[in-house]
């Protein structure tokens, strides 16, 4: 049947497909099965040969922006994801990430039965057991535990929306050890920083104001092989439209290939280059001086502070040349208040640097003006979300993660805290670990520690859709739906506009894998804890939290979305500002540092050279991947990998290294890496190296990822804690280059 | 009406959701690409510069493909594409030696492929897949006839360019800087 | 390519590592064609100048010979389809600006002309009375006596066709700089002329015509090499990519054979020792001609698989 004119192309291809698959739709399903794309059907009839007519509107979860999205089905599989059109963060559009979420769904390689292991922890053997024997055995043990060492010595380590349910089981099971890698690991230092500066954190996603901008500094972000939706797209328009954009980057990333001005800075020394900015800001009055006066307190001290940190001192501390600083500070200032530091996202860097090194950022950005302007940094609202009705949970000791007195301003539970205290059982002995949706070897460094703190353990449960490394060392595997097949409770947005979101499924669970609301409420009642779950089954918890909330379920079943009301965000619309600082107002000193010991302004330390011969060792992301999670997805396999070790042109010659070329790595402890590939490139610094971060996987399950690239973690030997909130840096370390064979 | 495609490389990132969106569209087989990334990189440290371009074929107007066909399996559609019926296609190949832009591969079940500019989708009244999953807005497709169209604004833009100008094909897929 | 620039694509080609288009079928069926092409032009050119007598055994044995090798070459051009079943479409249309449409109607058109021209001038072993008869055979047979004349111009012209076309399939794509040269149908003409007159050598009893196509031999190898000296300096002088793909042949990864098997052993080497025989200082060998088969072959195999080494887009 010809749905559209001229097409004989197209149409004798769908006649061509029929006569050659012709015959059963198992036939049909079965040899579809063996491809990883799926675009023609033989459903003649059917508008789009990608669908059979359902287009499911959910929250996509390849990484933690949870953009709305919409599936398309047909015969029960996902054949393409787009952005939602009525999401506020995806706005219709997509990354590659979230458009390659059918090789997730559809993973060969996915659990799809529960496991109980057989051989010793680790050596990656189970045997595949019926849900109730599996969730049987888990509350056993956890009893067993509770009975011996008290409720607290479970620990719960934690990433992604659908680790809520988890949350609120462990809560209610009577422990504080709850974790997310995502804090210590990454965002930890500069959401403390902010916190402790504007009494809020920059956000997740972070709501900035970056398209009205007129001039955006990248410093420590590579936006654009950093595929965060919205970010991109505004990046996009601010330089579509000419805005001035400034990138410090050791490596000319795309957004430096963007930039008016790239500042290819020595890395480690990023805190001189920000003193030296506010100096330049203040010493020649180019700082918004009315907000400061009327919103700021410390400006004094932070005058005093930063006088001697001139361009030409920062200069040579960086590298950079000193009239690019003072230019660029100017042109910061010209633009003020829609001019914005990016606050960056992963900051965990060099340990006692990287909390006092967001402050210089939240710093500029508060003389910048930019905290609550148009084309800086907006104040965002969420909906009014009403919980589902349950006991209030128990009092529970209180976290392990840190000793008294240590990481003072971590604002959550640090992960290796928890896995120290697990090593150490001090101050109480950790016997459990229940790791949802996060690869703790490859997510925690110093890989060693963790399967130490493992091999201690009295159970090790991972939940989890693919059989990511932690998975091979767990005592019971639980297989949850992947995020195209299961509901998750409501998904808040706090942006410009609130919004709620909801995750549905489009497909229904593969094998016998079940959603984590069904798991942990299963779970939840064999503990004894089910007047925790109350509700019968997802439908009911969501109808009655929708009821409550005012929401209407079906618009939201139909659309995946309900955008809350226009409301001023910036200043420029009437907004009032307040922070919620002791102080109620911006501390560029921060008392509170000060109270506990530590420089209540950033000081900026030089950072060691690379020893001679050696190179500091730089990761980040590659924007067809989501770092280790998306590594066996097949079809993101079918992009530029990015999986290759960039090394300066001139070093690689001195080595007698050609690109593509593999080579060891050894770092300064002696550790060698597996063999990698070599891009020589002229875009990055002679002092450095840089790879992305989330290769080099070893589980035996993940068939695909196995054996690609190599992991940054094992040359990451060295770790540099942030004695302020606890975040692990770890971009301490050097590696020498060594060829192969 | 000329079906045009204008991408603007000043917002492209180079991330390759144009490439998947297509994939997933078209249902193109692994290790295949009807469009594809091009990032090129010039100079030496420090001074740099990154072309980042998505491509595909070009669709030219006056299209060697289409010369060189002996079948006549690769035609003019009437609409700005060039298009391959693959009812006529013994899979000779002349057309990937005669494209100049290295858009053309030969599909698994024999016949040669190459991106068709979502016609299919464009007959609908929709975008093309890479237009509209683009985070960017990088790829804007419409009607070089129309004036008031995205794509006319961006053709009268000083920095328009064509790929391999010197083949002298003249395509319908162009770029701005 | 410049240093300084570094290119990274993911485009269908650039993939597979040693990959091509066209594979070892092309350059085999070129040179068959060409082959069968010289073959065809020398057998026309010796009847129509001096006559069906003067048409050696050899010779017809050599005439005999063209819709076999002809076949075989489209055998090679057939095992290259990646979708045979289509294979008839090329014949229920003519591109006239297409070289392979132009390619497949003559393929088709010159085996009547090659089997009547046997039927007209039969090798020893295939005269017979078969060939008298009343029958269809036989009917052709008288004919095609009849109308030799026409026939060998036919026979000419076909090969002729046949000849430059395998040169212009190449060079119409325009997307290989190494093929994009007007001289590349002159280069495999007179190749094809050469290597029919080196096969008939191989197989030629008689002194006399020996000469003969020694003495041709000689003569087209020197076009060969003003064609080959032609194509070689237009590529040097056209621009960067026209100079890298010369550049292939000449000294890069290509040269030994190009230079050492084509240009001297197959082109330089016999024309000389085919001069030093005709002057009586050696022997005529049948080294020779195999020499120039040889270098037929590799011609072709390196401007095939050169050709597509360097394509015009960068990566």
């Amino acid at each position: 049947m010809q749905w559209a004119r001229g097409m004989n192309a197209l149409t004798f291809s769908r006649r061509r497909f029929l006569g050659v698959g012709a015959g059963t739709m198992a036939a049909m399903a079965a040899a579809q099965a063996d491809s990883v794309f799926r675009g023609y059907g033989a459903h003649a009839g059917v508008h789009d040969p990608c669908t059979d007519g359902r287009v499911v509107r959910t929250v996509c979860e390849l990484c933690f922006w949870k953009c709305g999205i919409q599936a398309h089905v047909l015969h029960n599989h996902v054949t393409k994801i787009q952005g939602s059109p009525l999401h506020p963060l995806s706005l219709g559009r997509l990354c590659p990430r979230g458009t390659g979420g059918g090789g997730l769904a559809h993973d060969p390689d996915r659990l799809v039965r529960p496991l109980v292991r057989v051989g010793p922890r680790g050596s990656d053997r189970f045997e595949a057991v019926s849900w109730e024997v599996a969730l049987g055995t888990i509350a056993e043990k956890l009893e067993v535990i509770r009975r011996r060492h008290g409720p607290e010595a479970v620990a719960m380590f934690n990433h992604g929306a659908g680790a809520s349910w988890f949350k609120h089981l462990f809560r209610a099971w009577g422990t504080n050890n709850i974790a997310a890698p995502s804090f210590a690991q990454c965002r930890g230092p500069r959401d403390v920083a902010f916190d402790l500066t504007f009494g809020a954190e920059p956000g997740s996603p972070e709501t900035l104001d970056i398209a009205a901008s007129d001039c955006l500094v990248l410093i420590g972000s590579h936006l654009g092989e950093n595929m965060h939706n919205t970010q991109v797209q505004e990046f996009a328009d601010f330089v579509a439209k000419g805005g001035d954009l400034i990138v410090v980057d050791p490596r000319f990333s795309v957004a430096a290939s963007k930039a008016r001005t790239w500042l290819p800075i020595r890395p480690g020394t990023d805190t001189a280059l920000l003193l030296a900015w506010i100096h330049v800001l203040i010493t020649e009055g180019r700082y918004q001086r009315e907000y400061i006066e009327r919103y700021a307190q410390g400006f004094d001290e932070l005058a005093r502070h930063v006088a001697p940190f001139t361009p030409e001192w920062a200069a040579a501390e960086t590298s950079l040349d000193p009239e690019l600083i003072r230019s660029t500070a100017r042109r910061m200032g010209a633009a003020a208040p829609a001019a914005l530091v990016h606050p960056g996202r992963h900051a965990t860097w060099y340990g006692a640097d990287d909390t006092q090194r967001s402050r210089a950022i939240a710093i500029l950005d508060a003389l910048l003006g930019a905290w609550g302007h148009r084309g800086g940094i907006f104040i965002p609202a969420g909906m009014r979300l009403a919980p589902y009705p349950t006991p209030p949970y128990p009092s529970a000791r209180p976290a392990a993660d840190r000793r008294p007195d240590e990481a003072p301003f971590a604002l959550e539970p640090i992960a290796q805290g928890l896995r120290r205290a697990t090593l150490d059982s001090d101050p109480y002995p950790v016997k459990a670990w229940f790791v949802y949706g996060t690869n703790l070897i490859q997510s925690l460094p110093q890989k060693a520690e963790t399967i130490r703190a493992i091999q201690s353990l009295d159970l090790l449960v991972a939940v989890d859709v693919i059989p990511s490394e932690i998975v091979g060392y767990a005592d019971v595997v639980l297989p949850e739906a992947s995020y195209l097949e299961r509901y998750d409770d409501l998904i808040g947005l706090s942006w410009r506009r609130g919004a709620v979101a909801l995750r549905q499924p489009a497909i229904p669970p593969l094998g016998d894998s079940k959603p984590g609301w069904w798991i942990a409420k299963k779970l939840g009642e064999r503990l004894g804890l089910g007047a925790f779950f109350p509700w019968r089954d997802i439908d009911d918890y969501l109808e009655e939290r929708c009821r409550r909330s005012n929401l209407d379920l079906a618009t939201l079943k139909r659309d995946g979305v309900i955008v809350g009301p226009e409301r001023a965000s910036t200043v420029e619309e009437g907004l009032a500002l307040s922070f919620h600082t002791p102080s109620a107002k911006i501390e560029l000193s921060s008392e509170r540092l000060r109270e506990r010991g530590f420089d209540a302004l950033p000081v900026y330390r030089r950072p060691a050279d690379p020893p001679a011969g050696f190179f500091r060792l730089l990761y980040g992301r590659a924007p067809a991947q989501t770092f280790g999670r998306t590594a066996n997805n097949r079809q993101l396999g079918e992009l530029t990998h990015g999986d290759r070790l960039w090394l300066n042109a001139s070093a690689a010659a001195r080595l007698g290294v050609r690109n593509g070329d593999r080579v060891r790595m050894v770092n300064q402890d002696g550790a060698r890496s597996e063999p990698v590939a070599v891009k020589v490139t002229e875009r990055i610094r002679a002092d450095c190296v840089f790879m992305p971060h989330g290769w080099g996987h070893t589980a035996r399950g993940l068939r695909y990822a196995r054996g690609k690239g190599v992991d940054d973690g094992d040359m990451i030997t060295r770790v540099d804690v942030d004695p302020v909130m606890g975040g692990t840096g770890m971009r301490g370390n050097f590696v020498s280059i060594e060829r192969e064979g | 009406m000329r079906r045009v495609m204008i991408i603007d490389e000043s917002r492209c990132v180079g991330c390759e959701a144009c490439v998947l969106a297509c994939k997933n569209e078209n249902d193109v087989p692994a290790g295949m690409y009807r469009d594809w990334v091009t990032q090129e990189a010039r100079g030496t440290f420090p001074e740099l510069s990154l072309s980042i371009r998505s491509e595909r074929c070009n669709h030219c107007q006056d299209a060697p493909c289409v010369t060189n066909c002996p079948t006549g399996a690769s035609h003019y559609r009437g609409d700005g594409t060039v298009q391959i019926n693959r009812a006529l296609c013994t899979g000779c190949r002349a057309c990937i030696a005669a494209c100049p832009y290295g858009a053309r591969f030969v599909h698994p079940d024999g016949y040669v492929d190459k991106c068709t500019l979502c016609a299919h989708r464009l007959d609908r009244g929709q975008g093309t897949a890479c237009e509209e999953v683009c985070p960017t807005q990088a790829i804007a497709v419409g009607d070089a006839d129309d004036p008031t169209s995205e794509v006319a604004r961006r053709m009268r833009r000083a920095s328009l360019y064509v790929l391999q100008p010197e083949a002298a094909t003249r395509p319908n897929v162009a770029y701005v800087r | 390519m410049d240093p300084h620039v570094e290119i990274e694509s993911t485009r269908s080609l650039a993939g597979a590592l040693g990959a091509t288009n066209w594979g070892w079928e092309i350059p085999v069926y070129l040179f068959l064609g060409g082959l069968v092409a010289g073959l065809l032009m020398a057998v026309c050119v010796v009847a129509l100048v001096r006559g069906r007598e003067r048409v050696t055994e050899g010779m017809r044995r050599g005439l005999l010979a063209t819709p076999v090798l002809l076949s075989l070459g489209m055998g090679a051009l057939f095992v290259d389809l990646t979708y045979k079943l289509h294979v008839w479409r090329f014949y229920t249309a003519f591109k006239a600006a297409a070289p392979m449409s132009w390619g497949s109607w003559i393929l088709l058109a010159v085996y009547p002309v090659m089997v009547l021209l046997v039927l007209a001038m039969p090798p020893a072993f295939l005269m017979g009375a078969w060939r008298e008869g009343p029958g269809t055979v036989g009917r052709l047979t008288r004919w095609s006596e009849a109308h030799l004349r026409g026939l060998a111009m036919a026979g000419l012209s076909g090969g002729a066709a046949l000849g430059v076309y395998t040169g212009v399939l190449l060079s119409a794509t325009g997307a290989q700089p190494l093929w994009s040269s007007g001289a590349l149908g002159a280069l495999f003409l007179a190749s094809g002329a050469s290597a029919g007159v080196a096969a008939l050598m191989l197989v030629e009893r008689e002194h006399d015509a020996k000469e003969l196509l020694s003495r041709a031999d000689i003569g087209l190898i020197a076009a060969e090499l003003v064609v080959v000296g032609l194509w070689l300096a237009a590529l040097l002088t056209q621009g960067p990519a026209f100079r890298a793909a010369a550049g292939l042949v000449l000294w890069g990864e290509y040269a030994p054979v190009f230079v050492g098997f084509v240009l001297f052993g197959g082109l330089l080497l016999p024309a000389a020792l085919e001069a030093l025989a005709l002057k009586g200082r050696a022997a005529h060998s049948r080294a020779v001609p195999a020499l120039v088969l040889l270098g037929g072959m590799l011609l072709r195999v390196v401007i095939v698989y050169a050709g597509q080494a360097v394509p015009l887009f960068p990566a």
